[in-house]
Order: C-alpha cells, then structure tokens, then sequence
C-alpha cells in the first residue's frame, strides 16, 4: 500500500484516501475543509488511486503495482473471477428448463410432426399418380391428429380419388361429394365428382344420368378433348339403348369434333377411344372397356381410358 | 395499437431478458471480457436487466458482445418453438404444450435485438475503429442503424412481430427445404 502526503496539513495517509486537486493531494479532512469553501472551486477533484491495493477486493500488494483492468487496479484473484464472472445456478436450470422444454415439446408434439411427413409423402405421391398409397399414407396422418377435420376431410378426398383411379366409382362418389359440400369452389374435384358420377351410371346402366353427368362436365371445361369424348361415349350409350338418331349424329359430331384438333400425339389413344364408341354405335351393345378388349384384344394399342 | 408499459412487457416475457443478459455475458467471457455485474431481471421502469463489463479494446470482440443476444435469444427462439409450430400453423392446435412453447420462445425471440445502450456502444467504437480502417466497423454502422430501427418499431410491436417470426413462421420454412 502506497502513502501520499497531504499539500496542506503534511499528514501521511493511505493513497486511497487521498483526494487529488490542481495537482495538489489532499487528506480527507482536508479536503472535507476546502470542499465547504465557497471560493474554492472543487471541479475536477478525483479519488486517488492506489496502483497496489485491489479496488475490487481491497487486497495490498505491497509496494508492486498491480494492472489495471480499465476501471481500477486488480489483483489475479479478482481478475480471474471477474473473466470467470459465473452463471448462478438458478440462471443454468432455467436455460435447462427451457431446452428441456424444448426437447419435452418435441415428444409431445412428435404425432404433428408424423403426420405432417406424412402429408408431404402423401401428396408427393398423388403428385406421381399413386393415388392408393397416397391415399393410405394420408389416412394414417389423419389417425395421428384425430381432432383435425380439415385433415380427416383431405383424407377422405383422397380415399375417394384412390376409388376413382381403383374404378370403384360407386364408392368413391360420396366422398368426392363430401369434399364438395365443404369446399363448394373447388371445380377440379368437382369435375373428378362429375366422372365418378358418371362412372358410377355406366356400371348402374343409368345411361340417361352418365349422359347428363358428361353434359354437366363438358360445360365446365367445354374445351377439353376427353370430355367431349365423354360425351360422345355417354351418347353413344344413349343410342344404343334408345335408338334415338339424335344421339347417333351426336355420338359422330363429337369424335369428328375431338378427331380434327387432337395433337398427333394424342391421336392414338383418342382413335382407339373412338373405335370403343363407335362399336357402340354399330353394334348397339353397351360393354365395359374390359370386355372390349376381351373381344377385341388386337384392337389394344394403348391404355386410353 | 395499445400502449402497454416497458416493465409489464418486459414482466410477461422475463425469460427473453434473462437470455438477452445471459447471451452478453456469454459473449464476455468468450471474449475474455472482464464482467463486474450481472442483473439477469429485475422489475425496473427503466431497466429490466444489465450487464457492467469492462471496457472491451478489440472492436470485434466489442461487436460479438453487442450483438450476442441477436444469435442466442434468436437460435433459442428457433430451438423452442420448433416443436410447437408445425402443431400450431398447420393442425391449428392450441394445447396447453404448444401455448408454452411458443411463450418461452417468443418471449425469448422479442428481446434478441441489442438495446439502444448496445447499439450506442458499437457506433462509438466503429467511428473510432474507421478511421484505423477496420473493415468490420465499416459493415457494423447499416448493422447499428438496424438496430436502431428496430428499437423505435418496438412501439409497434417489431420485437413481438421479430420473436414471431422466427418462433412461428421459419420453421416452416426449415422444414419445407427438408
């Protein structure tokens, strides 16, 4: 420990307790006597500051100067603890509290996370045509959130697409139906509900309703190929059923329509439906395509619906 | 928008404080900073919390101190909302479990941001640093004029809107690149 001598009295004091003003270093009572001067002007006094004593811990040094940290002199101890400035135990079980929460969360919410994979999973199939398994991985994210309808209803939608694509129309209708009812703008599945529909009249040998189901289809997407094809199947069942001409010239009007626009590429399987609708028309028998081809198998070019 | 005091905001999401605190302090002593006090909390008009440490002479060690909490309170926002996003934004639940991940998280993303007392800091030390033609005091000042920012949005929210961000809406998109 350093000792300064007062400027005023000559007292020898601990240079910690000195203060220092205009150069001058002053004891405490001096310079509690000056302070209550008014003439005597105190701004820019300081503290002196002992480079040996610890102004953390008040440690002496001795006479060796200790290094100063920016702030004040510092003994290893102080400077130690000070870079080792410690996390109190309430702080670290907090973190590990929140970090467990964290990890807790991901086990209870683990069924959200399987589900959501197997939503991705499920669309990336139906993306690819597999419609079953699409269907069936879906179904299975659904069982692990049961509470959400939104979820129980997409999988019913696509229970009732793996129906349609299956050919099982008759049992694929009420759910794309279902969908409709909820999701009234929806126009894709409701046209994929119009050709269930429409399907599912063909198997019911309704040839009246597959007729006006294809009509109602074709005026959704009057432009598209297949669906005049539609048509023209739907009336050419018309035909052979009732014998009306109307349905005949309808039946021709339609294919020589879809015949005339069809890019080449296309024109195979569109000829080869043709071919279909038109037995129809020649011989007025109404068979399924399976039977068709039964009949017919040098006639299968293609796998054109 | 409805003025709701510093302290009962600060009251609600304390666990961000905390953090924010932690994250300087963590940031000391990887940098080998002297800490003198540590105030993790407290319920201050003012002030929710405080980190006194020596002055720091390296300005990148000064610009990690400063922004320490942007990377941690940020990271742990990620890290504890994670499990509750998914549940919340695309099932729409609202569990018990997933409302207290996404407090502890959120509350924890809102105070990320470096106050303005941090932000003051890193402008000192970059105008000084710039004239001794430190590249990264040059990139720091767009940094703290950010950070200013987004101290005077905070009377709308950007803290809130910050933490939500991140809690609420990156995971989905982490897991949409997956």
């Amino acid at each position: 420990m350093r000792e300064v001598t007062c400027s005023r009295c000559g007292r020898s004091v601990p240079m910690n307790d000195s203060t220092i003003h205009e150069e001058q270093t002053y004891c405490a009572a001096c310079a509690g006597e000056l302070k209550e001067q008014p003439e005597v002007s105190w701004v820019g006094a300081r503290q002196g500051v002992d480079p040996t004593v610890c102004g953390w811990c008040g440690r002496d040094n001795g006479s060796s100067p200790l290094p100063s940290d920016g702030v004040a002199p510092v003994c290893s101890d102080c400077h130690e603890r000070h870079l080792r400035y410690p996390f109190p135990l309430w702080v670290q079980l907090f973190l590990v509290v929140a970090l467990a929460a964290a990890a807790g969360g991901m086990v209870a919410n683990a069924r959200f996370f399987r589900a959501w994979t197997g939503i991705r999973q499920a669309n990336r199939e139906m993306g690819l045509g597999l419609f079953e398994s699409g269907a069936t991985r879906l179904a299975a994210a659904a069982a692990q959130v049961p509470e959400s309808k939104d979820l129980a209803a997409l999988a019913q939608l696509y229970r009732g697409m793996s129906l349609l694509q299956l050919d099982r129309s008759v049992e694929a209708v009420p759910l794309l139906r279902e969908w409709i009812k909820q999701h009234p703008d929806d126009e894709n599945i409701l046209r994929f509900a119009l050709i269930a529909e429409s399907n599912a009249a063909f198997d019911a040998r309704q040839y009246e309703r597959m007729y006006q189901k294809a009509v109602e289809l074709r005026a959704r997407a009057p432009d598209e190929d297949w669906l005049l094809l539609r048509v023209a199947s739907a009336a050419a069942c018309q035909y052979a059923e009732t014998g009306e001409e109307r349905y005949r010239r309808e039946t021709e009007e339609l294919i020589r329509m879809v015949q005339g626009r069809v890019p080449p590429a296309q024109s195979g399987e569109v000829e080869e439906f043709a071919e279909r609708i038109r037995h129809r028309l020649d011989s007025r028998q109404i068979i399924d395509r399976d039977e068709y081809y039964r009949r017919f198998p040098e006639r299968q070019r293609s796998t054109a619906p | 928008m409805i003025p709701i005091p510093g302290f009962l905001i600060s009251l609600a999401t304390f666990p961000g404080v905390i953090v924010h605190e932690v994250a300087h302090q963590l940031f000391c002593r990887l940098g080998g900073v002297p800490v003198y006090e540590v105030r993790y909390f407290q319920v201050d008009l003012k002030v929710a919390g405080y980190v006194i440490h020596a002055p720091v002479k390296d300005f990148g060690t000064a610009f990690l101190v400063s922004i320490g909490p942007l990377l941690v309170n940020t990271l742990l926002c990620l890290a504890i909302c994670f499990p509750a996003s998914i549940p919340y934004r695309t099932f729409g639940d609202r569990g018990l479990v997933t409302y207290f991940l996404l407090w502890l998280g959120v509350s924890i993303g809102m105070h990320a941001f470096p106050s303005t007392v941090d932000a003051q800091q890193i402008w000192q030390s970059a105008r000084a640093e710039v004239a001794r033609r430190n590249l990264l005091a040059l990139l720091a000042f767009p940094f703290v004029i950010l950070v200013f920012i987004a101290n005077l949005l905070r009377v709308i929210w950007f803290d809130a809107l910050y933490g939500f961000f991140i809690g609420v809406i990156v995971p989905g998109w982490i897991l949409g690149a997956l």
